[in-house]
């Protein structure tokens, strides 16, 4: 990983991150104070169990995830992207696709929007 | 049946319902046919329920599962394992009714970012072209705070390490507790340490290709930094405005207790009202079958056709219609009507009473004051130092003297020159009265703490009572017609052949202090003096050397007498010569006596072990009550004209901007420093539970917290 992109690639998802790693993402929520803690912090845990190979961890990472969605509206489109994402990873095909059809239907022109739709469309 | 068969065949319900309702792709229309599971299920788990019994049995237990997930906090769960398992469903059920958003909120999102269409986040494309700063993705936030996470994963293994070393058998919460806030620490702390990059290195080195990994490594840390200023800044931007939100809501929050507080002490009143009434209407036994007010007429109408030929029952409807006064504290609109009515009473009883009647009268329970401390101080709520209220040119020439009776109460009043006492409200910062009857400058006042009256000493050697009810009435009346013959004034003593610089009362007697060189003692029932105590020959003319007393302060020399304080039998005097004398008022006789001032003493207060003295010598002196000894000593730049005192704070006024707070419990002291555009000079301070009241010389009342 040389470069931050601005999304993550669906390969992303699969990269799961160490247990301790997670904990301390955890930790980090937690000592802010759970659901009132920073938006970063909680984006950090909630993709983190996403990335896991657990499959209930990566659907409480989306449950998080969902939550964030619902909280911020400026963050919506981009939390879109990461529920497509989570519900791909998880096998819930017809959430993803919900979830990007949407996403498409808003920015016909993202090559990444695209991409991931193809995917899921697959 | 069993709870837990019900239970299965609930959840099975539940389970299959959900996933009917939200699998619609997945599963085909079958189920909702005659023979598919659902119906099923569905039919055998009514059926097994039977009676009414268990079904409120089961509802009481769903409920409490209901409730125990709901405190489930998803963050305190270790795996989604735990957090998605349930009783009733499946984990991938839960998980989809958790997870679903509804089409609404799809769409709205939609509708929210077309308006906001330039902060359209995903615009990777357009944003990379333009190469405008666009706020950072959360994921980017994500990818940036990786580093520093596995820094500190390293750190936490060294700190394992180190804390096993030692040897040390930790209990795991407690371990997980003591980290939380090292992390947090810690967290700032990373941020400097993820940038540290050996530069000696660089200047030493040759290699195009080292110098080129090294420059991307760096480029890719610059962009981490930058990603990381994105989420901090927004992180900051966030906080602050909760932390406005918070404010708010902490002023809201005193304003509610305010105004509870005030509705608390409104209800007291009331309920001691009915009280009184019921007392009242016992005593004389006057209860009536029927609470119609038509009938009790008729019954005032008989009683008046008796009234020829018995003479008490007119006593008894006149108390009748006296009786209506306690309504005045409650409700303004009425004040009115029933101040008239009082006036038509007072007029209908007329000359034949005396003042000394009226003086009795007014000690009854209407007047003595309901209001008793709030158990929950409002002032606590504030930062010491916090001027609370303003009152801005409360009187013409500077404010002369004053009393308040509790924090957020009611304050009395007077200025220079000025020869009328003014009532505010400190909660409502307004003026409710304005007593007039001086005719000279009123030189010390006292609020009364039993009944609802002040009493006033003035330049003109007059003593006043006031009946402060009666003088807000009449104040909201707009001084109609009734005022020149129903004055709030009650009573006037009037025996003095000087003017009267100091004042005390107690429940039964009135102690005060004139320039002509006596000290009476009044009878605060029947208005009579008891006693005269002669100073000519125990105060000598003083020899000090006259300080300079600003021309507020009327007189070119000190007050014989400039502060007294009477308790039960016991009476202190700071007088002209700077001597504090303790006085036993039955044999009129000084029992002890301060000696240390070298100049006039302006001001005193005692408690039970204490007593502090103020003086134009610029010292505050304390002294121990029980051994006459001096405590303690504090020396100042400018005469001491105002002291008050108890067990936790002493607040002094020695005429600047600002006046000094001691704090007695911490032994520190401290200065209430007013704001910089407020230049008048602080002469009279007067201190009750953490709450200051100040008065200047160009007129303006602040009340404080200290």
């Amino acid at each position: 990983m040389t470069k931050s992109d601005f999304l993550p690639t669906l390969e992303d998802a699969y990269q799961p991150l160490l247990t301790e790693q997670l904990d301390i993402l955890r930790q980090q929520v937690i000592s802010e104070g759970g659901d009132s803690a920073s938006l970063q912090s909680r984006f950090n845990y909630a993709w983190a169990l996403v990335k896991s190979h657990d499959v209930n961890n990566s659907r409480l990472g989306i449950k998080l995830l969902t939550d964030i969605y619902r909280e911020s509206p400026s963050r919506r489109r981009e939390c879109l992207y990461y529920l497509t994402i989570g519900c791909y990873k998880v096998g819930e095909y017809s959430m993803a696709k919900r979830y990007v059809d949407i996403l498409y239907e808003h920015e016909p022109n993202n090559l990444q929007i695209k991409a991931l739709k193809e995917m899921v469309g697959n | 049946m069993d709870d837990n068969e019900q239970f299965s065949q609930l959840r099975n319900v539940i389970s299959t319902t959900a996933s009917a309702l939200l699998g619609i792709e997945n599963l085909d229309k079958s189920i909702l046919s005659s023979n598919s599971r659902y119906k099923k299920i569905l039919s055998e788990t009514i059926k097994n329920l039977g009676g009414d019994d268990s079904l409120v049995k089961l509802r009481k237990n769903f409920s409490n599962l209901k409730r125990q997930e709901e405190s489930h906090d998803a963050y305190e769960r270790y795996s989604g394992d735990d957090y998605f398992r349930n009783q009733l469903t499946d984990s991938r059920t839960t998980f989809r009714v958790l997870t679903y958003l509804s089409d609404e909120i799809l769409k709205a999102s939609l509708d929210d970012e077309k308006s906001n269409h330039d902060q359209g986040l995903l615009e990777f494309t357009n944003e990379e072209e333009s190469g405008t700063k666009n706020t950072s993705s959360l994921f980017q936030g994500f990818e940036a705070s990786l580093p520093i996470l596995n820094e500190r994963l390293e750190n936490n293994d060294k700190n394992k390490y180190i804390k096993n070393s030692e040897g040390n058998d930790h209990n795991n919460n407690n371990d997980n507790n003591d980290d939380k806030n090292d992390k947090l620490f810690e967290f700032t702390n990373n941020y400097i340490s993820s940038v540290s990059i050996d530069t000696e290195k660089i200047s030493r080195s040759y290699s195009m290709k080292y110098l080129k990994t090294l420059s991307e490594d760096v480029l890719r840390k610059l962009n981490f930094t930058l990603i990381q200023e994105d989420v901090t800044k927004e992180e900051v931007e966030d906080l602050s405005i909760k932390l406005e939100r918070l404010k708010e809501r902490h002023q809201s929050a005193c304003k509610r207790l305010e105004t509870v507080e005030q509705d608390e002490l409104f209800l007291e009143n009331a309920l001691s009202l009915i009280k009184d009434r019921m007392k009242f209407i016992q005593e004389y036994d006057l209860e009536l079958e029927s609470n119609d007010p038509e009938i009790e007429d008729i019954n005032q109408n008989e009683k008046s056709y008796n009234e020829a030929k018995e003479s008490n029952d007119l006593n008894t409807s006149q108390q009748n219609v006296e009786d209506l006064k306690p309504n005045t504290f409650v409700n303004n609109d009425k004040d009115v009507t029933v101040a008239k009515s009082e006036a038509i009473v007072s007029k209908v009883k007329t000359k034949n009473q005396k003042t000394i009647n009226r003086l009795q009268r007014f000690y009854n329970e209407e007047n003595r004051k309901s209001r008793k401390l709030p158990t929950t101080l409002l002032q606590s709520h504030y930062e010491p130092g916090t001027n609370i209220a303003t009152i801005e040119k409360a009187h013409e020439n500077g404010v002369y003297c004053m009393d308040f009776d509790m924090p957020f109460g009611t304050l009395c009043t007077a200025g220079y020159l000025d020869h009328t006492v003014n009532v505010w409200d400190l909660t409502r910062k307004v003026k409710v009265a304005e007593m007039s009857g001086h005719l000279a400058t009123i030189q010390c006042m006292q609020l009364g703490s039993h009944y609802n009256m002040l009493i006033t000493g003035g330049k003109d050697a007059m003593l006043k009572i006031w009946d402060i009810n009666l003088a807000t009435q009449l104040y909201q009346e707009d001084q109609s017609s009734i005022e020149s013959d129903y004055n709030s004034c009650i009573h006037t003593f009037d025996s003095h052949s000087g003017g009267i610089t100091a004042l005390s009362f107690d429940s039964v007697h009135l102690v005060s202090a004139s320039q002509d060189k006596t000290i009476r003692q009044w009878d605060l029932v029947n208005g009579k003096c008891i006693q005269t105590i002669d100073l000519s020959s125990v105060v000598k003319q003083n020899q000090t050397d006259i300080v300079n007393i600003p021309d507020f302060y009327s007189s070119s020399e000190p007050f014989v007498t400039g502060s007294l304080q009477c308790f039960d039998a016991a009476l202190a005097t700071g007088t002209r010569d700077g001597l504090v004398r303790l006085w036993d008022m039955r044999s009129g006789k000084v029992v002890r006596t301060f000696m240390g001032h070298t100049n006039a003493v302006t001001s005193l207060k005692f408690d039970s072990y204490n007593l502090i003295s103020g003086s134009l010598d610029k010292s505050i002196r304390t002294w121990d009550l029980r051994t006459g000894s001096l405590s303690d000593l504090f020396a100042y730049d400018s005469p001491v004209y105002s002291i008050d005192f108890d067990s936790s704070n002493l607040v002094s006024a020695i005429g600047e901007t600002s006046f000094k707070v001691y704090n007695r419990k911490d032994d520190k002291q401290w200065e209430c420093v007013n704001s910089a555009e407020d230049t008048s000079s602080i002469y009279h301070v007067k201190y009750k539970n953490n709450y200051a009241v100040t008065g200047s010389n160009d007129g303006t009342i602040k009340a404080w917290v200290v």
